[in-house]
């Protein structure tokens, strides 16, 4: 999912640079308040914890594994504004420290992972969360989330390359989309077994007391 | 049956099968021992290479890898790969180092790249049947897969270049010279902190796992394995989230204000200005001349 530096054509990674551009000076204004709160702090601990969960590795299927992209379970439980800084962040530290993905494709990388798979998530979330009161509600709403943010992210990367002109479409679309259904499905679950552990934590706790990261209300 | 027919079900069965490779070697790491590796400028910090200003480097390199992009021809990558090399050895950095580092890019670029010859039609030179299978390398996947990598490579080594003789503080302070708001500055630093410190978390959750005989299943339908992954990583969010509170706490106490003292730097010296120039006149060189350049280059003689 991390597109390297030369898989791209100009056009398309600055279009996507100022695409991403916009949307992490809009969460920065959106996240003022925790900015402001001087909470930066906990949003690095949060990043690291990411950064942390995607080196956790699922099996799929046949000896293959996968791993957690996490821009669900940010959004869910921080809300999509702070999701795009926090993995903004571990994506910057993955280019410069692991030269996973690329200087020139960082645009396009966190156009995919940290602005549309968030809130792919946070949208589908609140959606099928709306239709749907109750435990196993909540549950199907979160999978979705997870799944489509998934597939989101790899159909957004795929239409980057093919329009680059690396790889034809008809190529990448299926080898993407089919690989990340599967990588979703385990999203998906594990999401959905974060979520429902950590809210049935912090609904044991006054809700009071819990000051979000990221400022925003769920 | 119709599998062998479908090239894209093809690539995808090669997705697939590499994806394990990729994988296996992911998790296989230790982040912070990689991480260690990456914050320490890395040869012998006296090389004039590691003293020129961090922004001129941050421009020049950001430059190159953005033209070196754009070459198509296999020459003139080459060119630009063996410039970085040059750089590189001046700057005096550690060879076994470097090709540690480059390991890395097996797993992430590697993959994508090995599967081309299969997936870019074209001329067929190399054919292997295996049952139902069958594989067939094109000249044209080929050498679109070794113009990806040269990209790849050229860029990997510009990105080792700037980290490895600037280290991450002075990248970062070159960052906020350019107006990279300060809040993702702070970011990245308190990110890097914090993954050593969750990153030894996660290790000790993971030998106590082991310990208590906890083996992962094979497929997705396993539900043990996803359930005892998934509260693995609900633990480790719960005990990040509580020590992120902690932290914020008591750097208050302790009288953080979020504000970052920034330095003022020094102007670039003319030696400076003149590195990175001619670090990106290389890059347009080579852009030039692949665009045809080289017709008026000899006209002039």
């Amino acid at each position: 999912m991390h597109i390297p530096d030369g898989f791209l054509d100009p056009k398309i990674w600055v279009g996507a640079s100022a695409l991403s551009a916009g949307a992490l000076a809009a969460a920065v204004s959106n996240t003022r308040k925790v900015l402001e709160d001087r909470q930066v702090p906990a949003l690095g601990v949060m990043a690291a914890f990411i950064f942390a969960a995607q080196m956790i590795n699922f099996p799929v299927a046949g000896g293959t594994s996968g791993h957690l992209l996490g821009g669900a379970l940010a959004a869910i439980l921080l809300g999509p504004w702070s999701a795009g800084l926090i993995l903004t962040t571990v994506l910057v530290i993955q280019m410069l420290f692991f030269y996973d993905g690329g200087l020139t494709a960082l645009g396009a990388n966190v156009l995919n992972m940290a602005v549309i798979a968030p809130w792919v998530a946070y949208g589908t979330y609140r959606l099928v969360g709306g239709l749907f009161k109750g435990n196993a509600g909540r549950t199907a709403a979160t999978f979705l989330a997870a799944w489509l943010s998934v597939m989101a992210a790899a159909l957004a990367c795929s239409l980057e390359i093919a329009f680059s002109g690396t790889v034809p479409l008809a190529v990448v679309l299926p080898a993407m989309l089919g690989w990340h259904a599967l990588i979703g499905i385990g999203e998906g679950l594990i999401t959905v077994v974060v979520v429902s552990f950590v809210s049935r934590l912090w609904g044991l706790e006054q809700s009071g007391q819990k000051s979000f990261a990221g400022g925003e209300q769920l | 049956m119709e599998a062998a027919a479908c090239p894209e079900r093809q690539a995808y069965y090669h997705m697939v099968f590499f994806c394990e490779f990729l994988w296996g070697w992911k998790g296989s790491v230790d982040v912070s021992q990689v991480m260690d590796h990456f914050l320490q400028p890395g040869g012998h910090s006296g090389s004039f290479m590691h003293r020129l200003d961090p922004r001129v480097k941050v421009v020049a390199v950001v430059g190159f890898i953005a033209l070196s992009t754009m070459l198509t021809s296999r020459t003139c990558l080459a060119l630009a790969a063996g410039f970085l090399l040059v750089l590189t050895a001046a700057a005096r950095l550690h060879l076994r180092q470097l090709v540690s580092r480059l390991l890395w890019l097996l797993p992430f670029a590697g993959v994508m790249i090995f599967l081309f010859p299969f997936i870019i039609p074209g001329e067929p030179f190399w054919r292997w049947e295996w049952g139902i299978l069958t594989l067939t390398a094109t000249r044209e996947g080929w050498q679109h897969a070794l113009m990806l990598s040269l990209r790849v490579f050229a860029a990997v080594l510009a990105v080792n270049f700037l980290m490895a003789t600037t280290g991450l503080r002075h990248v970062l302070e070159a960052l906020s010279f350019f107006r990279v708001p300060a809040v993702f500055i702070q970011l990245i630093e308190f990110s890097i902190r914090y993954i050593y410190v969750v990153g030894d978390e996660l290790r000790r959750m993971n030998t106590a796992r082991t310990a208590r005989g906890f083996v992962p299943g094979r497929h997705l339908f396993h539900r043990h394995t996803f359930r005892t992954l998934g509260q693995t990583i609900a633990v480790l969010f719960i005990r990040s989230w509580e020590r992120g509170e902690r932290i914020y706490h008591a750097m208050l106490a302790r009288g953080y204000s979020g504000e970052n003292r920034k330095r003022v730097l020094p102007p670039p010296g003319g030696w400076d200005l003149a590195w990175g120039a001619f670090i990106l006149s290389v890059a347009i060189g080579l852009r030039l001349f692949e665009l045809g350049g080289h017709i008026w280059l000899l006209s002039l003689k």
